[in-house]
């Protein structure tokens, strides 16, 4: 319970981040969509039990955020986690041909099913060279910034890990001790 | 098997979803608002210890341009304090001539003004939320403006906050005039900085630099309001239309504060 308490606010702290903080500074405008690489993360490293809720909570915080269409992250998020669950299958998930190239391609497909979406539900309008000036600079942020941003991630779950085993340890160890007095 | 199956229908209901609310976009107006609720005021904080921050360093650290801003400012007050003076005698003898004209117009614009607290996660979409909602009487599309101009109109709404989405997101859309040679069109975001003219005639004489305003005829945004200036004009040997960007008034980058018009756009501004 308590993990996805923790992913919950890291998803609120990062939206926060995104919308408060970075988007103060001109050199972030075309940043790429920060929760990425932590859905990325689920599908790689976490359990499907955890990492489907998780997932489906985080598209619905963007999408409610955004102002665009409403499902679309529920989408991108839910097809993203599939792919990272499929390409564990065949790759070893911590192996280093993965991380520097994860983020990347994650961001690719996203910007790919959102260039699928405009063609299919606004046909009448051109996809303007802005949109592909956005996604160049979202991909050359995820191939500088991508692979460090996992890499704090696992860092950060590896060590909760261990705490939380340690913390578990301890209270076991307390209650061994109680009953021994009793 | 049983992942495909529960993938294929999440993929097939997310499919829905994105249809539903392309074709309807109140649909889903309820529950999105409830993450705005908690999200936002987080965002109010860190964006209000933000502007505390730069208000220290602006206030304490920067007194030195501030004297000098104050003496300009203080000419400046002196010519204003002489145009308003200009003002009232033509408020005053353009009340005389609407009352000759029997001119019907008697509503007050009720206004709201209100602090941005967040921008867009997304890069592709340009929305910004405030720290104004219900409980200040703002409905869903309500315009929002700032003295430079449109700036957008309100398209979610919670208790305490709201959602704004930006006259240059691709999915907003104005009427409006050309303020010289009144041609019409709409003006069509495209998620960068500009904006484009859409479906005005060819035979319509437009300049670069003329100034583009509302129509009022979208029934939301209050006619004559000024939008920005057409910045390039392209004007093909077929077709019906000609092809013209607008470059807003408004710099979307720095928008901190922004006033909401809660009166419906029944009425008529007076033309700049």
């Amino acid at each position: 319970m308590i993990q996805y308490i923790v992913y919950s606010c890291i998803c609120i702290f990062l939206i926060i981040l995104k919308t408060a903080v970075l988007s103060n500074f001109a050199l972030f405008n075309n940043f790429y969509d920060i929760l990425l690489p932590v859905v990325l993360y689920l599908g790689l490293f976490r359990p499907l039990s955890q990492g489907l809720p998780l997932i489906f909570f985080y598209g619905f915080c963007m999408d409610s955020m955004t102002g665009g269409l409403f499902g679309f992250y529920i989408l991108v998020y839910f097809l993203l986690f599939i792919a990272m669950r499929w390409t564990v299958q065949f790759l070893h998930a911590r192996s280093f041909l993965l991380k520097p190239f994860i983020v990347l391609v994650g961001v690719l497909i996203e910007n790919l099913i959102l260039f699928l979406i405009l063609v299919l539900f606004h046909r009448n309008r051109i996809v303007s060279g802005s949109f592909l000036h956005s996604a160049a600079i979202q991909l050359l942020w995820a191939a500088v910034t991508g692979p460090f941003l996992l890499i704090a991630i696992d860092y950060t779950q590896i060590r909760f890990s261990d705490w939380s085993e340690e913390r578990v340890s301890r209270e076991k160890k307390m209650d061994h001790q109680r009953d021994r007095i009793f | 098997m049983v992942l495909a199956i529960a993938s294929a229908f999440i993929i097939f209901c997310s499919a829905i979803l994105i249809s539903v609310s392309d074709r309807h976009p109140d649909a889903t107006e309820g529950i999105s608002s409830v993450p705005i609720s908690i999200i936002s005021p987080f965002q109010d904080a860190v964006t209000g210890s933000i502007a505390f921050i730069t208000g220290i360093w602006r206030h304490y650290f920067d007194l030195v341009s501030t004297a000098k801003e104050n003496d300009a400012l203080k000419k400046m007050l002196s010519q204003a304090v002489e145009k308003k003076n200009q003002c009232i005698e033509i408020e005053l003898s353009n009340q005389r001539l609407r009352k000759f004209l029997d001119f019907q117009k008697t509503r007050m614009i009720q206004t709201v003004s209100a602090e941005v607290i967040g921008k867009d996660p997304s890069p592709w979409s340009k929305t910004v939320i405030i720290d104004k909602g219900k409980s200040e009487g703002i409905r869903k599309g309500c315009p929002v403006v700032v003295p430079e101009g449109i700036t957008g109109q309100v398209v979610s709404v919670s208790t305490y906050y709201s959602k704004v989405l930006l006259i240059i997101d691709r999915n907003s859309a104005v009427d409006a005039l050309v303020q010289r040679s009144r041609a019409r069109g709409i003006i069509r975001g495209m998620s960068s900085e500009d904006c484009t003219f859409h479906y005005v005639l060819r035979k319509n004489d437009i300049r670069v630099g003329d100034e583009v305003v509302s129509s009022g005829i979208d029934g939301v945004y209050p006619k004559g309001l000024r939008i920005g200036y057409v910045s390039g004009v392209i004007r093909r040997n077929s077709g019906m239309f000609q092809e013209v960007d607008v470059t807003p008034h408004v710099d979307f980058e720095k928008l901190e504060e922004v006033i909401v018009f809660i009166t419906p756009a029944e009425y008529e501004l007076e033309m700049p």
